[in-house]
């Protein structure tokens, strides 16, 4: 077909008038789509509305926590850290520190007499060092002497066990010793407490 | 038909995110025309074509904000008009039968002297393969270009062009005792 037989078919045919859609279709397309848009903004409002919402309460929550965090740490915040963030180092940090407070407490004298356990240094800064990891009030050392006597009262039960050194490669690590930790625990949950001791440390050990 | 402008386009676009309803009219009157004529090729009636092109349009009202995002509404529009006469009626061969059962071309609204003329194209169209007959629609009645129409029907730019150089000289031959 050459480009002037084209050109001129072309304006023939668009001389004819295709079909258009009833007036009919576009008045329902109009209703229609104003019901969805009033609905659409309905459902925007809402959303908003909820995410205003969950906003305000992750807020509240975070100031509560904050306050509590605060009040249960009993420290003040670094700058820098939220109070939160604190009591969860403080709860990770509660696991390490009842191992070293075990472990410090239990350091056999050279005589190996309950006594001597008794009366060995509780070492410097000893309330501060010893009750923050446990997020205790500080208690007084003669609480906390009581403590470790019962401490040493409960090492005893584990002390017909055998030769801990041996069992350790000729270290000795015998406050650390699975069966002294086991007595220990054992010796705790079966009621054994020591009036004056600060509930939390016997609250402490129970869930060790 | 009346005819707008990528900026005109872009602005009632604009004006629709914005909930503005007379927005959604402008575009009809632009657009509604083509995409109906082209719904009318691939469905089996005008009831279902008028229902598609409804859907069609509704579909701008549901990308909310996004409609903005929009380059080409006219393509835009065809395509997605595709898409749900695609959906009513599975495969494209399947529709093949209904392109006889519909009036495409308006002998009611022609004048007598028109009318055989309207009827001769309607019957010429009907006889034409559905691929060459969209391409001949866009091309004649709504100024597509070849790049649009090849957007909107997912071929190349070529076999556009071809579909409608055969198409136009199969309706030549159909209707060419009246030509000139």
């Amino acid at each position: 077909m050459m480009m002037d037989d084209m050109k001129r078919f072309e304006q023939r045919l668009r001389a004819v008038s295709l079909r258009e859609p009833s007036e009919a279709t576009a008045a329902q397309l109009f209703g229609r789509a104003a019901l969805r848009m009033r609905s659409q903004r309905l459902w925007r409002g809402m959303t908003v509305t909820l995410v205003a919402a969950a906003g305000l309460l992750l807020m509240i929550n975070v100031l509560v926590g904050e306050f509590y965090a605060q009040r249960i740490a009993g420290l003040s915040t670094p700058p820098g850290m939220s109070g939160r963030l604190q009591t969860r180092l403080i709860f990770a940090e509660n696991l390490r520190a009842r191992k070293r407070f075990i472990s410090k407490s239990l350091q056999p004298n050279a005589d190996d007499t309950g006594d001597a356990y008794a009366q060995a240094p509780l070492g410097g800064g000893t309330e501060e060092r010893l009750c923050k990891p446990f997020r205790m009030k500080p208690i007084s050392i003669e609480a906390l002497r009581a403590h470790k006597r019962l401490l040493i009262d409960a090492l005893e039960l584990d002390s017909a066990g055998g030769n801990t050194k041996k069992r350790n490669h000729g270290k000795d690590q015998s406050s650390l010793h699975p069966l002294g930790l086991h007595n220990l625990r054992a010796a705790v949950e079966s009621g054994l407490r020591v009036p004056g001791v600060h509930h939390n440390l016997v609250f402490g050990l129970r869930r060790w | 038909m009346r005819t707008v402008g990528p900026a005109e386009d872009r602005h009632l676009l604009a004006a629709l995110a914005g909930g503005d309803l007379s927005a959604l009219h402008s575009l009809y009157q632009a657009y509604a025309h083509t995409v109906y004529q082209m719904l009318l090729l691939h469905t089996a009636s005008r009831e279902d074509a008028e229902d598609l092109l409804q859907e069609t349009f509704l579909s701008l009202v549901d990308r909310g904000r996004r409609v903005t995002g929009i380059r080409n509404v006219r393509a835009y529009l065809l395509k997605v008009a595709l898409n749900k006469a695609g959906q009513l009626y599975g495969r494209r061969s399947s529709m093949r039968v209904s392109v006889h059962n519909i009036s495409l071309a308006d002998t009611d609204a022609t004048l007598p002297h028109d009318r055989m003329e309207a009827l001769r194209v309607q019957r010429a169209l009907e006889q034409l393969p559905l691929e060459q007959a969209e391409v001949v629609v866009l091309k004649v009645w709504h100024d597509c270009t070849f790049a649009e129409i090849a957007e909107v029907l997912d071929i190349p730019m070529n076999t556009a062009a071809s579909r409608y150089r055969y198409g136009l000289e199969k309706l030549q031959r159909m209707l060419g005792d009246d030509d000139g």
